[in-house]
């Protein structure tokens, strides 16, 4: 199963390599106003291809490029019920913590799990190669995390369950 | 703390101070104190008639009407004798203390007095058990609705006693956690050869039920006892009894924590992913700088 993780992970960061090169570009529409093209979608030929990356059917990330934004959305893997919940429940959590992140979108893009917007001024203020590494970091973690949270509820209900019936 | 308490701490603890400060020899203060148990079951702890110096405790259940139908009131008087008293307006029974007269075996009383809303509940399992004991089938079977949506059926037949619970889950994620605790019960007999055969059944009522009144929804579970005469005989009953009462309060106290255990993750690990990111941020260069002659000087970009 990880042997398609390292082919996927590093297709994902080239693609992401090429997809940030982003400048300031001011609106073609309004005057006097900077808006990240991706999310505006108003002139087509501000607009770069969508690339989709998938490991199989479930998990797959989508990168759309423009000439001052890119945005990344991602799709975690989510086998059964209590994976579900556990992914909807962080992603909500990171979700409603947006502004924080600077990078992160407050809504995923439909039939996705989590987005991330990046615009030329992130890209101004902070080192684009560690912007990179950061978005691979986080597709790893989710994923150990959402499988340990799952580990902790099975062995607590175990525990409980048994504490419970070894009393009778 | 993985089992929860059978008994009211508060209680207990209220009822104590209150004879240790007597057996000190002081002036017994006034009380009035509400206490708030599971199931919405409310103890109130008060003078009568403005007495310092005797203390009674009532306790208030919504559904003690039906707890009356199968003799709760009959092992109340077995279980606290001469402390019943008149009934407090607004409570279903009421256990008087009197101060002045604390008999040797306070801490015993005490004890017992804490355990009035697990008797309460008590005098239906007895029933039912007794049932079996005798091998008397075709009795009613009993219906208490403890909670608002909630209702819990005991059925006894000449082998066996079946307890079945119906419980809401209000959140959709409970369904799933909910569900999870399940499994784990069902397969329980590998931790324990006397442990009870465990059912449960979503959305659903159970067979023995089939043709009722129960209610039928996404949201709620029914979870059924199968209890032979190895837990229902007169040693082990009263542990069968303490066990089982709680038993829904149980699981929805483990799901709550489970929750609150997820949510601690995903706090650190949001915090962690924030530390990462902040690594991509240049660090700000030094902007004090010095010139030949030894003057210093800030530059703002």
């Amino acid at each position: 199963m990880s042997a398609t993780l390292r082919p996927y992970l590093s297709a994902v960061r080239s693609t992401l390599e090429a997809a940030m090169c982003l400048e300031n570009f001011s609106s073609q529409v309004v005057e006097r106003h900077n808006k990240p093209e991706v999310e505006v979608r108003t002139s087509k030929e501000l607009l770069l291809n969508p690339v989709v990356i998938s490991r199989n059917e479930k998990e797959k990330v989508l990168i759309e490029a423009s000439i001052n934004s890119v945005r990344i959305s991602i799709s975690i893997k989510q086998a059964d019920e209590i994976e579900k919940i556990l992914c909807h429940k962080f992603m909500r959590f990171m979700m409603m913590r947006a502004e924080n992140f600077v990078v992160l979108r407050r809504k995923p893009v439909e039939g996705y799990d989590i987005s991330f917007l990046i615009t030329n001024f992130h890209t101004e203020a902070m080192y684009k190669h560690k912007l990179v590494d950061f978005v691979i970091h986080f597709m790893e973690e989710i994923d150990k995390e959402i499988s340990e949270m799952k580990l902790a509820v099975n062995a607590r209900a175990r525990v409980c369950a048994e504490e419970f019936l070894k009393r009778f | 703390m993985i089992l929860l308490e059978i008994n009211n701490k508060i209680v207990e603890d209220t009822l104590s101070v209150k004879i240790r400060n007597s057996l000190a020899g002081n002036k017994p203060d006034s009380v009035n104190v509400v206490i708030a148990d599971f199931d919405g079951v409310l103890f109130h702890i008060s003078n009568p008639d403005s007495e310092k110096s005797k203390v009674r405790v009532s306790i208030s259940l919504k559904f003690y009407k039906d707890l009356q139908e199968h003799g709760a009131d009959e092992l109340l008087k077995r279980e606290y004798g001469n402390l019943l008293c008149q009934t407090e307006d607004g409570y279903n029974i009421s256990l008087v203390l009197d101060l002045e007269n604390i008999p040797t075996n306070w801490e015993e009383i005490v004890k017992k007095i804490g355990l009035l809303k697990r008797n309460c509940f008590a005098s239906v399992f007895e029933k039912y058990f007794e049932f079996q004991e005798k091998g008397e089938e075709g009795h009613k079977r009993a219906v208490i609705n403890y909670r608002d949506e909630e209702t819990l059926y005991i059925e006894a037949k000449a082998d066996r006693v079946t307890v079945v619970f119906s419980t809401v889950f209000r959140d959709e994620d409970d369904i799933v956690l909910g569900k999870v605790f399940l499994q784990e019960l069902r397969e329980g007999r590998r931790a324990s050869h006397t442990a009870p055969q465990v059912l449960f059944s979503h959305r659903e009522p159970p067979l023995e039920l089939q043709n009722t009144d129960a209610k039928v929804g996404d949201n709620i579970g029914y979870i059924t006892f199968v209890l032979f005469p190895r837990h229902t005989n007169k040693n082990v009953r009263d542990n069968t009894i303490n066990l089982i009462h709680l038993f829904r309060d149980y699981l929805h106290y483990h799901i709550k924590c489970s929750k609150a255990y997820i949510h601690s993750r995903m706090r650190a690990k949001t915090s962690d992913f924030l530390k990462v990111l902040n690594r991509a941020r240049p660090e700000p260069k030094s902007v004090e700088k010095k010139t030949i002659t030894g003057r210093t000087f800030i530059r703002t970009p």
